[in-house]
């Protein structure tokens, strides 16, 4: 365990999944500053950081053209930190605009209505945007460690399957389909497939009105030119996720479902040949019995004892978690921090609770 | 402000246990103060309750306690999950007195087509067909529509029929939801004819009608509900109501002046005084809010939704 942040470190890119309301992003600036303190140049790209966090490391001026910035923190650390806000909207449009043959054909796409709804809310745009801003700073080579956020979602596992449905989404028949029914040249579509869709076309039709269908249509039509470069990205993405540089950290807090989650995720990691690096598990009990007990044996004291038991019910699942892990991948908890409400004390007392000093 | 306790005695044999006793500790918001959240404004009135909050804040625990409250007075009540979440969850409970739903965008759509449709075959032929199938997944806001639609559909009197007198529905964390919300207004702006138009003007009103009601679960945690109060205020400016508040995973709350030199005292003191700020600033800004105490000593998920529900004095 002496050397499981140093392992860690040896990573150029770490990845913290996690079911939502875990304390992922918190935990990434953590760990952000240790890196720092350790002398890494450490970027911590975040996705949607709590609005007090987000001020506490200098966050809120960010617009879309500058959306990293150097963090300052009261003990200056060796390594600098960096945090940045992945901007879904803006890197999307960056993505759309250069991989355009021309800028009327980025318009085209750029204006389209479900479009502009894409970029900003299709399940799967948010992961493939902070994968994108990931992978251009990791090409950068600006930076010794990156650690990176992942959006908040029900499951875990939304993460690592987004990049591949939607380069499926954007599968080149169906552009192909789209194209040709525009332009009415049916060369390539065999004529069954073609009625089949049809039909089903005039249902959606019925459905929602013919309007709503030519949206649908212009949108593919213009999603032609980046179909290729999104698909690209998404395998060297793809790529570099699954070589040695990149580990996982999976979070989780105390609770029995999210527990469950953790090792559903697990199981998938394995099987899509990714490398978990470490469990972390969030929000414990703070039970420092020698800290928090006073001779008094008043209410207070009778319910530290109360909730201590509440949360010890929960051990047995953590002990299953163990199991689950065999292959000597650390489990590590961290528990609740309870003296300040301060954002960024937090995250920095967070960061004291890894077996590592500098 | 000021709050005080009540020991409730809960018959002989029970009151010797620690746990029921600190459980009732909580009980004192709302019937003791007598609150202007609570008496006299009608709780749960409304036929819809549309349960939302940041992650990890206990909304579905949440959500299943007003179903099981609102279970004691109406007939017919459903959860709808959207998640999966309670399947198995209360299969041992043959007590539990709400049905469980649940949907998800995929199956509503498909319900709603065949609805429509009516033609045998064609509502296969349509989510079988491999361009469509993709369509789907890609169009934004056709499965939150979905939902809403099928959650609006009583009301509308449109789409398959749907029976109930009061219906929860857990959904989505904050983000999502909102965007679920706003689906109908982003598609009724930009699709301005059509079925489409319809349905989702058609939707918009039973969300911004009384039948319909946003509930926003937070954690006592300033920062936490400020948060959750940006999210209620765009509901509010979408659909003109306020959302109902509970404020879940209280710790308990001592009178007494603490020993600030013992951290646990120290830590308690805090979090006491968080959530009184927290109750200031939902009274400053006009919000109703319910009160749900950190249940410790729940047997059985049933157990914990009963207890959750008994918190609330509902007139």
């Amino acid at each position: 365990m002496d050397n499981f942040v140093d392992s860690l470190f040896e990573k150029k890119v770490l990845i913290s999944a996690g079911t939502g309301g875990v304390g992922k992003t918190s935990t990434s600036a953590a760990l952000g500053i240790l890196a720092a303190q350790k002398g890494l140049n450490t970027l911590v790209l975040t996705i949607d950081p709590a609005k007090r966090l987000k001020t506490a490391l200098g966050l809120d001026n960010l617009n879309d053209h500058n959306s990293i910035v150097e963090v300052k923190l009261e003990k200056p650390t060796k390594g600098k930190l960096f945090a940045g806000v992945v901007n879904a909207k803006a890197v999307f449009d960056d993505f759309v605009t250069e991989a355009s043959p021309d800028s009327d054909s980025a318009k085209q796409l750029l204006n389209n209505l479900l479009y502009k709804k894409l970029s900003m809310g299709l399940q799967g745009s948010q992961e493939f945007t902070s994968l994108q801003m990931f992978y251009k700073a990791y090409e950068s080579g600006d930076y010794d460690l990156i650690i990176v956020d992942t959006p908040p979602a029900q499951h875990a596992l939304d993460f690592l399957e987004a990049p591949e449905r939607l380069s499926k989404l954007f599968d080149e028949k169906i552009l192909k389909w789209f194209v040709s029914e525009k332009e009415g040249s049916f060369g390539f579509i065999k004529k069954a497939i073609r009625t089949g869709t049809r039909k089903a076309f005039s249902v959606l039709e019925k459905l929602t009105g013919d309007q709503f269908v030519d949206e649908i249509f212009d949108f593919f039509v213009s999603m032609k030119f980046v179909r290729s470069a999104l698909v690209n990205r998404n395998q060297q993405i793809g790529r570099l996720l699954h070589s040695k540089e990149v580990g996982f950290l999976l979070i989780t807090a105390y609770d029995v479902k999210k527990l469950k989650h953790a090792i559903e995720f697990n199981g998938k990691l394995k099987e899509l040949g990714f490398s978990l690096a470490a469990v972390l598990v969030n929000r414990c009990f703070p039970d420092e019995d020698s800290l928090y007990l006073s001779s008094a044996k008043n209410e207070k004291q009778q319910y530290y004892y109360e909730l201590k038991d509440y949360y010890k019910k929960e051990e047995a699942s953590i002990e299953k978690i163990n199991s689950e892990f065999p292959d000597g991948i650390p489990v590590f908890k961290l528990k609740e921090v309870i003296s300040s409400t301060d954002p960024l004390k937090t995250v920095e007392e967070m960061a004291q609770q890894f077996p590592w000093r500098v | 402000m000021h709050y005080l306790y009540r020991i409730t005695k809960i018959g002989g044999a029970l009151s010797k246990n620690i746990h029921l006793i600190s459980c009732n500790f909580f009980c004192f918001p709302i019937n003791l103060l007598g609150k202007p959240l609570l008496s006299g404004v009608g709780i749960f009135q409304e036929e819809i309750f549309f349960v939302t909050g940041k992650g990890g804040v206990g909304k579905s625990s949440v959500a299943a306690a007003i179903a099981h409250k609102l279970a004691k007075t109406s007939e017919e009540v459903k959860l709808v999950d959207l998640d999966q979440y309670f399947r198995n969850m209360f299969g041992q409970d043959k007590q539990i007195d709400f049905s469980i739903e649940e949907w998800t965008g995929m199956k509503c759509l498909s319900e709603y087509v065949d609805h429509l449709v009516k033609l045998k075959g064609l509502g296969k032929l349509f989510f079988d067909n491999p361009v469509m199938s993709k369509l789907l997944n890609i169009a934004p806001g056709l499965f939150e529509l979905a939902i809403l639609g099928k959650l609006s559909s009583k009301q509308r009197d449109h789409g398959p029929p749907l029976n109930y007198d009061k219906l929860v529905l857990d959904s989505y964390a904050t983000g999502h939801s909102l965007s679920m919300l706003k689906a109908p207004f982003v598609m009724a702006e930009s699709i301005t004819r059509g079925p489409m138009h319809v349905q989702s003007q058609g939707i918009i009103s039973v969300l911004k009608s009384e039948a319909f009601k946003p509930v926003v679960v937070v954690t006592p945690e300033l920062m936490a509900v400020e948060e959750s109060i940006e999210l209620a205020t765009e509901i509010e400016n979408m659909l003109g109501k306020k959302s109902l508040f509970v404020i879940n995973r209280i710790y308990r709350e001592f009178e007494d002046l603490p020993d600030l030199e013992n951290p646990w005292e120290k830590f308690l003191y805090q979090k006491k005084n968080e959530l009184d700020k927290v109750r200031e600033l939902l009274d400053s800004k006009g919000y109703q809010y319910l009160e749900s105490a950190l249940i410790t000593d729940a047997s059985s998920s049933l157990d914990l939704v009963e207890k959750m529900g008994a918190q609330w004095t509902i007139s």
